[in-house]
């Protein structure tokens, strides 16, 4: 077993913990809570109120995922700047106008993106 | 390091840049202006690509990246096709209800995609911009949302293509895990030891079969007829005619760059599926009743041809295949031009609708019938000369290996099949009744212009295709044909 | 006896494969929301696979963009949709056979290719996947297709933006 490896052990007991935590809960109440009989009636949300009619879903707008996607993008530009800046001192040492010029050129062509979705108002949730 | 070789490639993304830039700040009417603008700013970066902007052969990013022959005879015809596709889209705009502007900019990330794609000598490189012109396909493919064939045409494109991305990738990934490298002249120094490595095989046959999708060969061939038939025009046109090339051109650089040693044991292989590509685009062909889907599967049947040219591996088969694809781009894009400049008097797509086009428009019409006419392969057009170049590709296989004279004949059947389904249409424009109350169909400026030099190409290069010839047995100087079939030569001789 | 990071493999790998499985045919539920639940952990067991390769920052990934943001696009997808729980579709014969002989051959083709494979010569040294030499590839010999990259999101962008915007002038 690697060196490297063993340290991710912590890692590992912390899925543990959360892994337990959750099904414990779920087991305690099902053991511990007072189980009773269940009918549809009973299932029924607001019980005094009227029936519910239809899917209980809504169909959710088409908005949410404009936004989803538009984060995922600039999530995974993000993400390139972290190796890039752990070896931007080497690279500095060895070609410095590529290690600058290289990341200024890859965010300048998403700045234009950024632009273009503000100026047609891709994050204007009200339009 | 020499950078400055991606010089062309770096003004059509700026290009690109500017045009999606400018558009938020001009007002709608001027935005057909845009694209004229764009147009002929992508003609002075043509003129100067061939020449000025960068003058000497040579490759950078560390080889992935080469300049030579194959490369600057691509990139003219990249960047021609994209002169000519901005054109049409202009003509085609009164369908275009928004985003008129960001499709002349994603068309120039396409072409980009293609401009690098001419030049990858690395498996990376090649699949990075195969993506770039996918992903820009699947917006300009459904880019009409409100309108259901287009948006099927876009879903389907988009399914199939990914699915053909993950081949490739995983293909990529078995090849670099054999090979360490994905660079394709560092591949072709170690590919003795290769050939005889089964994970190294099954990359790069999962490879082929990602370019296979590209290039619309059988049986990666399903997407073609319902996104032809559904995609706005400009972006059908530049779909078979760029992505096709595009995928073209890695093949050749995959097949006789990287493994020329592998490719001459794949023969059967290659030969087969360009027999059944011509066999099944021409025959499914027969029985359509809308143009677009029927150019769907003249272009499988196409593909089917260019495969001719690719099995026959030989210096004269690929040349014949850069001819043909020359020849084959001014033809398709004169059709597409004619069916954009219809766009805004006719609203559908069926051969019937062409009806009397010979009285409503005697230009149109002759155009139309000279860019079928030159698909179907009929002297003087240049579609003859491409046809009869591979055509000679395969004779002169055939002296080696004797099975070339079934693909000859396959090929003979499916230009007999194709002289049907084309006249169909012309038949149609000149034969056909027009619908009664129906007036003479204008040709704008534009059109008139992006029909004039396809049209000039088409006589011109049939007429005199000397000039082209030598540029494309030029282009394919670069690349290796191994001499499998040398002891077959020697038996023969004895 | 088989080293403790072996096991490790076995064990994630046949994890890894059997979410998989239960993502694409789950027999218990035919609710989409549960199959991506099970891409979720999928795509979890893939990131301790490239734990045990060492590529720390790639299992990171794995686990903040995949099984985070990329996962949440597909969960807004399917509450978009708002499928009814899905009827079990009719599959025809002919299909299903298709189907079957085109994965049967892919599947004997790997079999047989990796069956065939020599082993490589075994390597002692952890490969590079770290997070250092991996940026030094990205921004050293894979630097063109770094920028052709940014190109393509941006596409991706003005694509979202263009087929979903509402009123889009």
């Amino acid at each position: 077993m690697g060196t490297q490896l063993s340290q991710y052990f912590p890692v590992l007991m912390l899925f543990g913990v959360a892994a337990g935590f959750a099904f414990g809960t779920l087991a305690f109440s099902v053991i511990a809570g007072k189980v009773g009989r269940r009918t549809r009636t009973k299932d029924i949300p607001y019980e005094c109120g009227m029936l519910p009619e239809g899917p209980g879903s809504a169909r959710m707008s088409v908005k949410f995922f404009l936004v989803a996607l538009l984060f995922v993008l600039f999530d995974i530009e993000v993400v390139f700047m972290y190796p890039w800046a752990v070896n931007y001192r080497d690279m500095l040492k060895t070609n410095a106008p590529l290690a600058l010029g290289g990341m200024v050129s890859f965010l300048g062509i998403l700045f234009v993106g950024y632009v273009y979705a503000l100026k047609k108002r891709a994050f204007d949730w009200r339009s | 390091m020499n950078h400055s070789l991606i010089t062309t490639e770096i003004l059509v993304i700026l290009l690109g840049l500017g045009v999606l830039l400018a558009d938020l700040w001009i007002r709608p009417e001027s935005r057909p202006a845009l694209g004229w603008l764009a147009a002929s700013l992508l003609g002075c970066i043509l003129a100067l690509s061939l020449g000025a902007l960068t003058p000497h052969d040579g490759s950078a990013f560390g080889g992935m990246y080469v300049l030579d022959g194959l490369a600057r005879y691509f990139k003219g015809f990249f960047l021609l096709a994209g002169i000519l596709v901005i054109l049409m889209t202009v003509e085609f705009r009164h369908r275009l209800p928004v985003g008129l502007s960001e499709f002349f900019a994603l068309t120039l990330f396409a072409l980009a995609g293609m401009l690098f794609a001419a030049s990858a000598n690395d498996f990376i490189l090649m699949f990075v911009s195969l993506e770039l012109i996918t992903v820009t396909f699947f917006v300009l493919n459904s880019f009409q949302r409100a309108r259901l064939p287009s948006l099927e045409a876009g879903v389907k494109y988009l399914i199939l293509g990914g699915v053909a991305s993950a081949f490739m990738i995983f293909g990529i990934a078995l090849i670099f895990g054999s090979a360490n490298t994905t660079n394709f002249s560092l591949v072709a120094a170690q590919q003795a030891q290769l050939a005889a490595n089964p994970v190294f095989l099954t990359g790069l046959m999962l490879v082929l079969v990602g370019l296979g999708f590209k290039i619309a060969a059988f049986p990666f061939h399903l997407w073609a007829p319902d996104v032809y038939q559904g995609s706005p025009a400009p972006a059908t046109a530049f779909l078979s005619v760029g992505s096709k090339a595009a995928g073209f051109v890695l093949l050749l650089r995959v097949l006789f760059g990287a493994v020329p040693q592998i490719t001459s044991q794949w023969q059967v292989l290659l030969m087969v599926t360009a027999a059944i590509t011509i066999l099944y685009g021409s025959l499914c062909a027969l029985p359509q009743r809308n143009f677009k889907r029927l150019l769907g599967y003249s272009s499988i049947a196409n593909a089917g041809y260019l495969l001719l040219g690719v099995a026959a591996e030989s210096r004269t088969g690929s040349s014949a295949v850069l001819y043909y694809l020359g020849g084959y781009f001014f033809t398709v894009l004169a059709i597409f031009t004619v069916l954009c400049s219809l766009s805004s008097t006719i609203d559908n797509d069926e051969i019937s609708a062409l009806n009397g086009l010979g009285r409503r428009s005697p230009f149109l019409a002759a155009a139309l019938s000279i860019g079928l006419v030159s698909l179907a392969g009929i002297p003087p057009m240049v579609g003859f000369f491409g046809k009869f170049q591979l055509l000679a590709a395969v004779l002169e296989a055939a002296r080696l290996a004797p099975a070339f004279y079934v693909l000859l004949g396959v090929a003979v059947v499916g230009v007999v099949l194709s002289l049907y389904y084309y006249f169909n249409v012309i038949r149609a424009m000149y034969w056909g009744d027009a619908p009664a109350g129906v007036s003479l169909i204008e040709v704008s400026a534009p059109a008139r212009i992006a029909l004039l030099v396809c049209l000039a190409g088409v006589l011109y290069l049939g007429i005199a295709p000397g000039g082209l010839l030598r540029l494309a047995d030029g282009a394919v100087a670069g690349l290796k044909f191994s001499p499998a079939h040398a002891p077959s030569v020697v038996t023969a001789a004895h | 006896m088989p080293e403790f990071t072996d096991l490790l493999f076995y064990g994630l790998a046949a994890l890894t494969l059997g979410f998989g499985f239960l993502t694409v045919a789950n027999p218990f539920s035919r609710n989409p929301v549960t199959n991506a639940m099970f891409l979720v952990l999928t795509i979890i067991s893939m990131a301790g696979l490239f734990v045990l390769l060492h590529a720390f920052f790639l299992a990171a990934i794995q686990v903040l963009v995949y099984a985070g943001a990329v996962m949440v696009l597909f969960l807004f997808v399917i509450m978009l949709l708002d499928l009814p729980e899905e009827n079990r579709r009719q599959i025809k014969t002919l299909t299903l056979g298709l189907g079957t002989i085109a994965v049967a051959a892919i599947a004997g083709i790997f079999i047989k290719a990796i069956s065939h494979a020599a082993p490589l010569a075994a390597s002692d040294r952890w490969l590079d996947g770290e997070t250092k030499p991996l940026g030094k590839i990205l921004f050293e010999t894979y630097l063109l297709p770094f920028e052709i990259l940014s190109l393509l999101l941006l596409v991706a962008m003005v694509g979202v933006i263009l087929l979903s915007k509402k009123d889009l002038k």
